[in-house]
């Protein structure tokens, strides 16, 4: 640890400086999991921020055994190197708010003598060892496992957690500078879209990647890595990759330089923004909002010939408002959609995206695993709906939370993300197949199929009030990973079924009909007020 | 609440559960480190079966008779060419190698990924046969790889094909 002199020589408060550090390291280890991130039950014993841990182990181990035998060194090396940076820029992007910014510290220290320095020194402190566990959770796999590789020696404990590292540190001060320099706030809204979708990206590529990897009998994969495309070449990965695999040490020294100097440059960043908060911060916290969409907020006038009660309108224009303004809440939903938003792109691009009720050939899986995936983001996109900022305000839903609450809820949800997604696929749909009937039956049994999960996932998650909780480092993974199991199962099951009465015209409108009876037969979520 | 649980929800107990995962982990990937023999084994080549179907097509090649071949008759008949050696080749090394040009190059590169020595080296002999310069560039691959990672005993029949089909 650092000693005091040290910490006055950088201009550091020390005891302020300690006891902020300890604050924020427990709040991410304590905090989030008794009443935070997770459902709030004190029997639960696994935090959150262990299930990120173990999520990407998991990832990573994955990954090694895909790779393992199958690729030398170098091809071994990038695929880990870039696995780590596109999950340490997700982590960053994703968990901003409470890993690096949260302009709630204002108002708790604001007013205590403690300088900005001290404080945006323990913050940034404390991302570095959330950077750090990350970093480790992505580095032990490929570090211990690439030691069993044939082109392997005992160099490559030592140059490829250095190479990990550079990334780690890297991708972690990049995504921070991103931020730093579009001025953190409401400006970085628009910038936290954009690297969302580049998470969306990326996630293409890995779906890709994947399907190659599942057609693996033709060897597909090997003889990719053998001879790979020039531009993976290029990626700063394959420099580094370059350096590990042939025990070299060029690019690694200048990486180290390059990820150091981008480090301090996000270090300074970060204070720059912080010392602008301590400034502003009062002005910040308060909410924008249109006029029109307050009064329809606040009286549910505007939704009252929709909803039986003004309440259910509130509600719905509440959650729809959310869903349309919330920069966090997008960027926390982006992720849970970009599965079947790869598929949807990718399906088209590869050919492999035909009509199932033409037949039952293998071209025709993905349009409907695109409807399994878009599925198996409802309990993420119910989940996101429990966090605001403003939570403590949720006492004014919380009276008068039931069924219709929550059946309010829900349309907001097909109304904004759903709805809009399926006709924009049912387009696509028709442009691709010229069947008219198909697209719609394909895009209304979807419909069907949407309603009946989140129905039947609404009693788990929307059975206390949206926007009652704080969010909290890894909350978005660990508290709903049962409930996502089920519907995932649930949905495979359902996809199946379709997949095999969709030729059949007389049992996909036996199967719709199902879907739609089981649908209504749901008694929906809100049972505890 | 027994003493482990209340431990547990400690921020101590959850830096003592994240070490203790880390460490598992650790141990894990080491044995995994050990396996690699049993990961290689998942993509070694694993030719069909030579059929008696088989055998009398080949014999029919070999006979000089003109038969429809699709790439499910090649697969049958390479995977013939990679386990025995003793049967009548020229004829059907000719159809292996000049029925569908880009299967055969597909198909060989695979096999020196990832075929036993043994396969690696009847798929260089197959390649000698064609002396097909298109094959340059993955002979030369296979040659350093070999070089680096081995197997030992495939360096200098690579290196012979090589030279045979007019690479360095």
């Amino acid at each position: 640890m650092l000693s005091d002199e040290t910490l006055q020589r950088l201009g550091v408060q020390p005891r302020p400086f300690k006891a902020l550090l300890r604050t924020f390291v427990t709040m991410d280890l304590r905090g989030q999991f008794y009443a935070q991130a997770t459902n709030a039950k004190p029997g639960e014993l696994i935090s959150p921020l262990f299930w990120v841990v173990g999520q990407l182990l998991t990832v990573s181990v994955l990954l090694c055994a895909v790779l393992q035998g199958r690729v030398e060194a170098w091809f071994y090396a990038t695929s880990n190197l870039s696995v780590t940076a596109l999950f340490m820029f997700s982590a960053i992007v994703v968990e901003f708010q409470e890993a690096a910014y949260d302009p709630a510290d204002v108002q708790v220290v604001g007013h205590r003598p403690v300088t900005a320095r001290t404080w945006s020194s323990a913050r940034i402190l404390n991302l570095g060892l959330y950077v750090a566990l990350i970093g480790v959770a992505l580095t032990l796999f490929p570090t211990l496992m690439g030691l069993g590789l044939r082109d392997t020696g005992p160099s490559w404990l030592v140059l490829y957690p250095w190479a990990s590292a550079i990334v780690a540190v890297g991708t972690a001060s990049g995504a921070l500078l991103l931020y730093a320099v579009s001025g953190i706030g409401a400006p970085g809204e628009n910038l936290r879209r954009v690297a969302a979708w580049v998470q969306i990206v990326a996630i293409l590529g890995l779906f890709y990647g994947g399907q190659l990897m599942l057609r693996n009998a033709s060897g597909g994969l090997e003889l990719f890595a053998a001879n790979p495309p020039a531009w993976i070449h290029q990626l700063p990965t394959a420099f580094l990759a370059n350096d590990v695999a042939s025990g070299g040490w060029l690019f690694l020294a200048a990486g180290t330089l390059i990820s150091g100097a981008m480090a301090y440059g996000a270090l300074l960043g970060l204070r720059r923004a912080w010392t602008r908060v301590a400034r502003v911060a009062p002005a910040q916290s308060q909410v924008e909002v249109k006029p029109g969409a307050a009064d329809a907020m606040l009286s549910g006038t505007a939704s009252g010939s929709i909803f039986p009660s003004r309440h259910e309108g509130a509600i719905f224009w509440l959650t729809f408002t959310m869903l349309s303004r919330d920069g966090e809440l997008k960027s926390r939903n982006l992720p849970a959609l970009a599965m079947a938003a790869s598929a949807a792109i990718l399906g088209p691009l590869i050919g492999q995206y035909a009509d199932p009720m033409a037949g039952h050939s293998t071209d025709a899986v993905l349009p409907i695993a695109t409807m399994v995936l878009l599925v198996t983001a409802i309990p993420t996109l119910l989940n996101n709906l429990s966090f605001s900022r403003d939570h403590e305000a949720v006492w004014r839903l919380r009276p008068r939370w039931g069924a219709k609450a929550a059946r309010a809820v829900q349309t907001a949800v097909h109304a904004r993300i759903f709805v809009p997604l399926l006709l924009a696929h049912g387009v696509l749909l028709f442009a691709m197949w010229r069947d008219p009937i198909g697209a719609i039956a394909y895009t209304v049994i979807a419909f069907l199929i949407l309603d009946l999960v989140m129905r039947l996932v609404s009693r788990t998650l929307l059975g206390s009030p949206i926007l009652r909780r704080p969010a909290a480092r890894g909350a978005t993974v660990g508290s709903i990973s049962t409930v996502a199991a089920g519907v995932s199962a649930l949905a495979s099951v359902l996809g199946g079924v379709w997949f095999y009465v969709a030729p059949y015209p007389a049992l996909l409108g036996g199967f719709a009909l199902l879907l739609f009876v089981a649908a209504q037969s749901v008694r929906t979520g809100g049972a505890r007020p | 609440m027994s003493d482990w649980k209340k431990k547990l929800r400690s921020p101590l107990g959850q830096v003592q559960l994240l070490g203790a995962t880390l460490l598992g982990a650790t141990i894990f990937a080491g044995f995994l480190a050990t396996q690699q023999g049993w990961f290689e084994s998942w993509i070694r080549e694993k030719p069909p079966v030579t059929s008696a179907a088989t055998e009398r097509l080949a014999n029919d090649i070999e006979a000089g008779k003109e038969l429809p071949i699709d790439v499910a008759d090649l697969e049958k008949l390479y995977g013939m060419w990679l386990v025995a050696d003793a049967l009548p080749t020229a004829k059907v090394a000719m159809v292996l190698t000049t029925d569908d040009p880009d299967w055969f190059h597909d198909r060989v590169e695979r096999t020196l990924l990832a075929g036993t020595p043994a396969q690696r080296i009847r798929a260089l002999e197959l390649i000698q046969t064609s002396r097909d310069p298109e094959l340059i560039p993955v002979l030369e691959r296979s040659l350093a790889r070999y070089q680096t990672i081995g197997p030992e005993e495939v360096i200098d029949p690579c290196r012979h094909t090589l030279s045979v089909v007019g690479g360095r």
